[in-house]
């Protein structure tokens, strides 16, 4: 069998030979336990890679021994297993389902703390903008900067957040910014005026949530299917 | 439209159980099993499989341990536990109670076919 012939092996560059079906699968199983970073330990992840790996390669044996080439035996075992960032992210619900270990480990996964950074740093520039405002009465003119920093913030902040791994983004985002939202209203409520900061606040609850949450799930759902664009096994 | 694989995703814990109820099995063979039993009718991603089986595991429904065989590839095997023969007799009792149910239910409504002739008698 020519496995230069295979259409989505040079998609994944990888050049052909005997080791070409193990890097394949190898390539396979990166995609299949990427969900679970940050949330399935190191040991577990091992565990289920080795058996996946076992896992395919029994359904390669099998299907070549079907008749199928080498190639084609290891395209229909990919496809018999299932999307890899599918199951991955199955088994990340499963884990933190079956561990739930406790409720700190559930919202200090991935998404959570990486949407804390980011929603986070964007907060403390909202506030920093709005202490400016407040306090520096020269300073009115960025009464606008600062409405438009409070609308594109939560936007930027749920991009960067769903450029990261991670499953649950959307929910990680709500965490965060629920804490968040808390969090700046107890602070700036020591250090500014009370409407001001109880507006910065309803807008954080109101606005900062559903559009940080929205835009983070649609750049990861999006970020998804552009890796996995032209990784997806196909038959000939 | 129905679909089996939807019926199938909430008892594949089941259909696991069943099978280890029969002898130890690693992953590979219990998915094989189940294509096997149902006759490919319940065509299902074999990757979704590990999921269910760590969830029974932690259960402690059933356990895990790697075995070495020479010449062969280590395997996990997965035996049912005693609390997972109770949960599948369990889990058993309910399907057939649900299924004794639907079948009272459904039992006097003609399936697509029927109804498609019996319409197209009456147009």
């Amino acid at each position: 069998m020519n496995e230069q012939r295979d259409p989505w092996l040079p998609l994944i560059g990888h050049p052909p030979g005997a080791n070409a079906s193990q890097a394949v699968i190898g390539d396979y199983l990166d995609y299949l336990c990427a969900p679970m970073l940050g949330i399935v330990p190191y040991n577990q992840r091992r565990r289920l890679r080795a058996e996946a790996e076992d896992h395919l390669l029994a359904l390669v044996e099998d299907f070549a021994a079907e008749g199928f080439t080498p190639g084609e035996a290891v395209t229909v075992a990919l496809k018999e297993y299932g999307d890899p960032w599918r199951i991955g992210q199955e088994w990340a619900d499963a884990w933190l389902r079956g561990a739930a270990p406790s409720r700190l480990a559930r919202i200090t996964d991935a998404a959570t703390l990486r949407a804390f950074g980011w929603f986070g740093v964007f907060t403390v520039v909202n506030l920093l903008a709005l202490e400016i405002y407040v306090l520096e009465p020269s300073q009115r003119g960025i009464l606008s900067l600062t409405q438009v920093l409070s609308v594109v913030s939560p936007i930027a902040a749920g991009i960067s957040t769903g450029l990261g791994l991670g499953s649950r983004i959307g929910a990680g985002v709500v965490r965060a910014m629920t804490a968040l939202s808390a969090a700046s209203a107890a602070i700036g409520l020591l250090l500014l005026p009370h409407l001001e900061v109880l507006t910065f606040a309803a807008m954080q609850f109101l606005f900062w949530i559903p559009a940080g949450a929205l835009s983070a799930t649609v750049i990861a759902a999006l970020r998804r299917q552009l890796r996995l664009q032209g990784y997806r096994p196909t038959t000939r | 439209m129905t679909n089996e694989s939807d019926l199938l995703r909430g008892n594949t814990p089941t259909l696991v159980l069943a099978i280890l109820s029969e002898g130890p099995q690693h992953g590979y063979a219990i998915a094989q099993q189940i294509n096997k039993r149902t006759g490919d009718s319940l065509k299902f991603k074999q990757g979704t499989l590990y999921p269910v089986l760590h969830t029974l595991e932690r259960e402690g429904w059933v356990s895990g341990e790697w075995r070495h065989v020479e010449g062969e590839r280590p395997r996990l095997v997965y035996a049912i536990t005693e609390s997972g023969r109770a949960a599948l007799a369990e889990k058993v009792r309910v399907w057939r109670r649900f299924s004794d149910a639907m079948n009272n239910l459904i039992g006097g409504v003609a399936g697509d076919d029927r109804i498609g002739d019996a319409h197209e008698r009456t147009a």
